[in-house]
């Protein structure tokens, strides 16, 4: 009998089973391939494939140990039973989760080296961003600042007017909703911002002062992924992934309580009454199909909606005729089509179109506009590597308006910021229908001298007609690129840029339809010298200089309503250095500039958006589940009109305001201090995120406008976003 | 059209009022409450046209004194399109010296005793063919004829203004001034100076209709919407300014001199009238 037992025992012990399973990391599911995995004592090791999956044939049963031990990762090291297993699963955690990012650049489609654009890594976390808002986020790059606590931007000293915001290069009217607090594009579906301040290529116009454009993410295709957040001001969630072997699908949204926490807080003033609590929410969904080898189709929907109103109990402030109803909405869509064929191993072609509609409605006690327009937008690109040294990017750039456009508005009685009251401006009343039409083409040639040449010559030129006011406008630009050596390049651009009249300048009903489009040259030289030699730790450097001259701009005229009178000139420098070393990064960004306007009558004066100096101090600290993280701006105050005292209108019971010289003070510099603390708590199939960001630490003041008494004896300055802490969970899979 | 939507936005969300300025129903130093034409709009090219413009004036702290300055009167420079309002561009402005004593009381000038505030009046020569060379529109919705005065009041300058519209329009169709009624408060007519928690209101004459042509020469019926600018010597206002037979709350304390309640009814269309109580 203990022969038999003895026997039974060495058979058992001699079993050979096959142990099958999956390697994945932990919290994201992501397959870990070509990893060894090691089972002992018996010493056997098996390889993960692309999907994660190993396979042990022949392990002895019994007691053994798992062990996976690779280079960023958590040993894993597991006592089991080995018998014949077919789902053994090993979630191998990483390190460090919160790789934080500071406003690492890189180059724009490859292409232009005058922007900078920021991944959604890099966004996604960076501090002061409001929650990793990708537009927020580029207020971190040089040139870029704030308009106060605004939605605008501004881009090297322009007037946000002057910069055009670009979905998947299609123009829509807004990038930020309500406030400015975020972008119209949950930030996990966006995969880039791209920002074009000066000197930029020909495939964009319309905009003298800059390009912002957000490009949609593709789709994962690896599995199903999801993610939902909430916080003090909103929520919001995504669901992306494959729907076959061609097709992935992604639809993200977010909505805004915001309303609900102001609602409350203006529940016992006797001034006003918020009958509906602002809100705003958007929806985006992508879906791609890859149609064959030459053949990625896309399609990609974008909503917005932004809706406040409110009941003014009491006269406002320096405006008694003001009371009432206030209602303000800004709605959009976009429905944006795109095929990418490649039609050859030399020649590809992307098309797109964007279909949508805007609404802007603001109703004041009875005054409103409202705007309602069909929007038809056309991109297409060819792009054909000729020759090693010689490329062209030959593309079109249409847009169609259809616009019905409903006004009740006293005429805009604001010169130097200083806006006279509502009653007293000229009452236009008008509806029309408008067609406009913006047609576009461009040529864009990188040409090298010989393959191994450290120059690249772009000689580009585009061509823009515009119906509304029926000018053509020929805008030849050109590019210099000179690679120095593998960590150096040099770069210079100059051309000439042009948008369009604004519709108001242009109404033969509210402006002046014989304006002209104002028009600017750019110039602009810099360099980029990355010290970190092929690592990813050291220095890089980046510093540009730029100069933009602004022809034929468009001023408020009392004959004419607007008049092509204006010039200006913006002159600047900006300097970008970033820092990376083991768990500490760092970047310094800043900005010089001088931005003056000449007007007849008015002189020459800063521009409104003169801010002299303009520094980012940005640093993060990554202590493997945590992440802290800092933003220090110091931005010279903006300039204001002083006003010198006021005339009674004794017909509308107002007091019109005396503008002192235009622009001639400024604001106190704008000040404030960002932090934000992240922690990741990790589990096998999904991570937690919880983040505390607050904003204004110091609870800087920053005052963005000047509020006057009745008769403009008496005024205060209204401060800026005061110390607003957020606090928030995301879980994503 | 983003520019415009955004500052209407920011303009009324920022203009709220601050607590600490100076209320605007309150009288205290030297101001014009406003200006009664006889005849808001006026016929062109009617030779010898007058209107007497009659000021609502108040000075309650200032001793009866006399306040000095200029009046003038020209054509609009354009003030409705944020032309400065001055009559620097018109070869054929007026100009005078103008003054008001304080002090005085009689038939013409019904100062409230003591307390100083009444009116004073004007008269106004309107220039024939103001209308040469202005579009139909402008001709038939009128142009403004300005009068402006100008004050020195304790090294400060005061400046204030009337339009009178100048039109194609004749007879009926002219503006005329509303009519208020007596000031009511608490639903009675006022006989006393109103203690805290009590409500002023006052009723007019019925608004009228009128038309107005749109910049796309469209000629539409409207009717006039009339508001009430109130002001008192003492205490304040829960609104000041009310709709027609809206009422106001008076807060404050009771008075402990000679006081006034001032209401002046407007029309929206420069047609005004006033109803003055000194109890």
């Amino acid at each position: 009998m203990s022969f038999l037992f003895g026997l039974l025992f060495i058979v058992s012990a001699m079993a050979q089973v096959e142990v099958k399973g999956i390697l994945i990391e932990k919290g994201t599911r992501k397959a870990l391939k070509d990893v060894s995995i090691f089972i002992l004592p018996h010493k056997v090791k098996a390889v993960s494939d692309e999907k994660g999956n190993f396979n042990f044939s022949n392990v002895p049963a019994g007691e053994c140990e798992v062990i996976v031990n690779l280079s960023g990762y958590k040993k894993y090291e597991k006592k089991t039973k080995c018998e014949a297993l077919g789902d053994l699963k090993i979630y191998l955690e990483k390190v460090f989760y919160t790789g934080f990012e500071t406003t690492v650049t890189t180059k724009v489609n490859k292409r232009d080296d005058q922007g900078q654009s920021l991944t959604q890594e890099e966004f996604i976390k960076a501090p002061g961003s409001f929650g990793g808002d990708p537009v927020r986020a580029a207020q971190n790059l040089p040139g870029v600042a704030a308009n106060g606590a605004s939605a605008q931007i501004i881009v090297q000293g322009a007037s946000p007017e002057d910069t055009s915001y670009l979905i998947n290069g299609h123009r829509v009217p807004i990038v930020f909703h309500f406030g400015g607090l975020s972008s119209v594009i949950v930030p996990e579906a966006v995969e880039r911002v791209d920002l074009l301040p000066s000197g930029y290529g020909p495939e964009y116009s319309r905009a003298i002062g800059g390009i912002i454009g957000l490009t949609t993410k593709a789709p994962k295709t690896d599995r199903w992924h999801g993610m939902a957040y909430v916080d003090l001001l909103n929520t919001g969630g995504l669901v992306e992934g494959p729907i076959d072997d061609k097709s992935s699908f992604l639809m993200a949204g977010r909505y805004s309580y915001i309303g609900q926490v102001l609602k409350a807080v203006a529940k016992n003033n006797e001034d006003l009454e918020l009958t509906a609590a602002p809100t705003y929410y958007d929806l985006t969904s992508i879906y791609k199909n890859k149609l064959n080898e030459k053949n990625e189709f896309r399609t990609t929907f974008v909503a917005s909606k932004d809706e406040l109103e409110l009941v003014f109990n009491k006269p406002v402030g320096n405006d008694p005729s003001l009371r009432g109803d206030f209602y303000n909405r800004t709605e959009f869509f976009r429905f944006i089509p795109q095929l990418v064929t490649e039609i050859n191993s030399k020649h590809r072609l992307d098309n797109s179109v964007a279909i949508g509609r805007d609404n802007i409605l603001v109703n004041i006690t009875g005054n409103y506009l409202d705007v309602n327009s069909f929007v038809i937008t056309q991109r297409s690109e060819l792009t054909s590597q000729w020759t090693p040294t010689y490329k062209t990017y030959v593309g079109l750039d249409n847009q169609w308006n259809d616009s019905r456009v409903g006004i009740n508005l006293p005429v805009s009685t604001e010169i130097g910021g200083v806006r006279g009251p509502f009653s007293v401006g000229e009452e236009k009343k008008f509806t029309t229908e408008a067609n406009q039409t913006l047609l576009g083409a461009y040529i864009r040639q990188e040409i090298k001298t010989s393959e191994d040449s450290k120059w690249t010559y772009l000689p580009n030129f585009r061509a823009d007609h515009f119906s509304i006011n029926q000018e053509t406008h020929l805008q030849p630009r050109f590019q210099l690129r000179h690679q120095w050596d593998s960590s150096l390049l040099l770069r210079g651009a100059w051309g000439k840029y042009v948008q369009p009249p604004r519709p108001q300048e242009s109404s033969a009903k509210y402006g002046n339809n014989d304006v002209r489009s104002p028009y600017a040259f750019h110039t602009m030289v810099g360099f980029t010298k990355d010290f970190k030699e092929g690592s990813t730790q050291g220095f890089e450097v980046t510093n540009n200089y730029f100069y933009k001259e602004l022809k034929d701009l468009v001023n408020p005229d009392v004959q004419k309503r607007f008049v092509n009178n204006g010039t200006g000139t913006i002159l600047g420098g900006e300097v970008q250095a970033k820092y990376r070393k083991d768990n500490w990064s760092s970047q310094v960004v800043y900005t010089f500039l001088k931005s003056e306007r000449h007007t007849p009558g008015y002189g020459t004066r800063p521009s409104e958006f003169d801010q002299t100096h303009n520094l980012n101090i940005i640093g993060a600290y990554n202590l493997e589940r945590w992440t802290f993280s800092g933003r220090l701006r110091f931005v010279t105050g903006n300039p204001y009109t002083p006003v010198m005292g006021a005339t009674f209108d004794a017909d509308n019971d107002v007091y019109i305001p005396t503008r002192g010289s235009i622009y001639s003070q400024r604001f106190e510099a704008f000040k404030q201090l960002d932090l934000r603390v992240d922690r990741k708590f990790i589990y096998d199939t999904w991570i937690l995120t919880a983040y505390l960001d607050i904003l204004n630490v110091t609870n800087s003041v920053n005052p963005q406008s000047i509020e006057y008494s009745y008769d403009y004896t008496q005024n205060k300055k209204v401060r800026g976003l005061p110390i607003l802490p957020t606090i928030g969970v995301k879980g994503e899979f | 059209m983003k520019t415009l939507n955004f500052i209407l936005l920011l303009t009324v969300l920022l203009s709220c009022g601050d607590d600490n300025f100076r209320k605007v129903e309150k009288l205290s130093g030297f101001r014009v409450l406003g200006i009664k034409a006889s005849s808001p709009e006026v016929t062109d090219s009617l030779v010898g046209t007058s209107v007497t413009l009659s000021l609502i004036v108040s000075d309650v702290n200032g001793g009866g004194r006399t306040v000095s300055g200029i009046v003038e009167t020209c054509f609009d420079p354009g003030v409705g399109y944020g032309a400065e309002v001055s009559c620097d561009h018109d070869p054929n402005a007026t100009t005078g010296p103008y003054s008001i004593n304080f002090s005085g009381i009689g038939p013409d000038q019904p100062y409230s005793l003591n307390r100083y505030t009444g009116f004073v009046t004007y008269p106004v020569d309107i220039p024939e063919n103001l209308l040469t060379g202005r579009s139909s529109r402008d001709q038939f919705n009128g142009v403004a004829y300005l009068t402006i005065f100008t004050f020195n009041v304790d090294g400060e300058t005061l400046k204030f203004f009337k339009r009178i519209i100048v039109t194609n329009r004749t007879g009926a169709e002219l503006n005329s001034n509303p009519t208020a009624g007596n000031i009511q408060l608490n639903g009675s007519d006022i006989l006393a100076f109103p203690q805290s928690g009590q409500e002023l209101s006052i009723g007019s004459s019925v608004p009228q209709t009128y038309t107005y042509r749109t910049v796309e020469n469209i000629d539409e019926t409207r009717t006039e919407e009339f508001q009430v600018a109130w002001y008192v010597s003492e205490g304040e206002l829960s609104l000041s300014k009310t709709y027609i037979d809206e009422a106001t709350e008076y807060d404050g304390s009771a008075p402990t001199g000679d006081s006034v309640v001032v209401a002046i009814v407007r029309d929206d269309r420069g047609g005004l009238d006033f109803k003055i109580f000194s109890p």
